[in-house]
């Protein structure tokens, strides 16, 4: 019995052995031939690096090997999202003639998705806007990796015409953009995006309003300060109401100073209300200064701390009555939280 | 001409500026981060300084600040490169000392200009 059992002992462990060392000589094997090819690919590329710079300044390289030429085309690729102006469009110009562009529009249809992933990044990196079409109905496919990358590449070309796809894509159902991803990709399309977001300002979907208001807050798009205005007033979605007065503040516009004030008195969300403090602040008009003070009796105590700051910056004169305020409220807040203290204390006393 | 140093981390960018900025006829330097950067300026004395603002070791407003902190580099251009274009980074940027403010992705034609206005008004100002 005890021949038989170190045999089959013997007979499951050999092999086994045999085959782990095999296991870790194999990825040995990988490693270092990832790291040779690795610096191989680093030392071409500081090889060609220079003749990068050349051609930025338009002139074509001519005595380059094929291996050569498709490091120069990766270098091409990683600088081109950096560059603006006519440099860019030499750079562009050159990933056209190579042939890059047409092949990565072919690759779109790929069947194999990290193949359409990549092919949109690339299209994205080359600022080749005749493929935003093409890019666009990436943004439903069935993986999500080729949908983010569509959306970025969309954003890497400001293709604004993108923007109502961007933002539909974010409340699909099923095959949804991150909307981090989607709301990145639009704000890279700049101001030409504005006049589509405002027309969703209205829309059905609560989400959507709020990513709308705030993106045209980035965007500093003074033509929607009225929408906001309206929202501050009329809107019934906590978030949206916040987003909308966060926007109106970045914008900045003292037009948004009633409203905002308006919805400070009477929101009964607090997130809403330390937003319109917030927003106020920024704008920094004078009207303000009455409906701070008021707040610094807000029932939420993070919303009169906002008050108090905004309004020490805004009117330094009330800096005693800031002051009043808060110690006040604070005296109130550790009165309570004594008595809770020292409750139990006093009823072990009794006891 | 005039002596540049640069101060950035990524080669591509890096390399691409002292490409061109050498072409101008000025001499380059390059470092890449913030503190051998610091090191090279207060070695080298360039007449402006090209200074990325995300970097290891020491970030391109801190260098600013260490560098506006010391007299003999209160009067060096410095331009900001760098991708944040927030109101408020380019408002941490002057209030750090920097003279002009180049924002990613840029022109390198345009660079080259604000890098020659620069040092136009640096000279005229030491007149």
């Amino acid at each position: 019995m005890i021949t038989l059992g170190t045999g089959f002992t013997s007979w499951v462990l050999i092999p086994l052995s045999v085959l782990i060392c095999l296991l870790v000589v194999l990825a040995a094997v990988a490693r270092s031939v990832r790291t040779v090819r690795s610096r191989r690919r680093r030392l071409r590329q500081e090889r060609v690096r220079p003749y990068l710079f050349e051609l930025i300044d338009g002139e074509h390289p001519d005595d380059l090997d094929p291996s050569g030429m498709r490091a120069l085309d990766v270098l091409a690729l990683d600088l081109l999202p950096q560059l603006r102006g006519a440099d860019r469009e030499n750079l562009r110009g050159f990933l056209a003639d190579r042939g890059l562009v047409h092949r990565a529009r072919r690759q779109l249809f790929s069947r194999r998705s990290a193949v359409r992933a990549e092919a949109a990044e690339m299209l994205g990196s080359a600022g080749d806007p005749g493929s935003a079409p093409m890019i666009r109905e990436l943004l439903l496919d069935r993986d999500p990796r080729v949908r983010i990358c569509a959306a970025r590449a969309l954003g890497r070309l400001g293709d604004a015409a993108s923007t109502g796809d961007l933002l539909t894509s974010v409340t699909h159902p099923t095959r949804p953009v991150p909307s981090g991803v989607a709301a990145m990709a639009v704000l890279r399309s700049g101001v030409a995006s504005a006049p589509a977001l405002r027309d969703r300002l209205a829309g059905p979907d609560p989400v959507l309003r709020a990513l709308c208001a705030e993106l045209l807050g980035h965007l500093g798009d003074l033509d929607a300060v009225p929408d906001l205005i309206a929202m501050l007033a009329h809107e019934a979605d906590p978030q949206v109401v916040a987003a909308a007065a966060r926007a109106a503040g970045r914008i900045g516009s003292p037009q948004a100073s009633v409203a905002l004030l308006h919805a400070l008195g009477t929101v009964p969300w607090p997130d809403a209300r330390a937003a319109a403090v917030w927003s106020l602040g920024a704008i920094g008009d004078p009207v303000a200064v009455e409906g701070l003070a008021q707040a610094l009796h807000d029932d939420e105590q993070g919303v009169a701390a906002a008050a108090a700051g905004v309004l020490a910056d805004l009117d330094p004169q009330r800096l005693a009555e800031v002051d009043c305020c808060l110690n006040a409220r604070m005296l109130a807040a550790a009165a309570l939280s004594g008595a809770s203290v020292l409750t139990p204390a006093l009823v072990g006393g009794s006891a | 001409m005039a002596r540049i140093l640069i101060i950035d981390d990524e080669p591509g960018m890096r390399d691409l500026a002292a490409f061109k900025l050498t072409r101008q006829g000025h001499e380059v330097h390059t470092e890449g981060d913030g503190e051998a950067g610091l090191a090279a300026a207060r070695q080298l004395h360039p007449d402006l300084i090209l200074l990325d603002w995300m970097m290891p070791r020491l970030t391109g407003i801190e260098v600013c600040l260490a560098l506006r902190a010391d007299p003999e580099f209160e009067a060096t251009p410095i331009i900001l490169l760098t991708a944040r274009a927030q109101e408020n980074d380019l408002q941490r940027g002057f209030a750090a000392g920097a003279n002009d403010y180049v924002v990613k992705p840029f022109s390198p034609r345009e660079l080259v200009t604000r890098v020659a206005a620069t040092l136009a008004r640096s000279a005229a100002a030491l007149k």
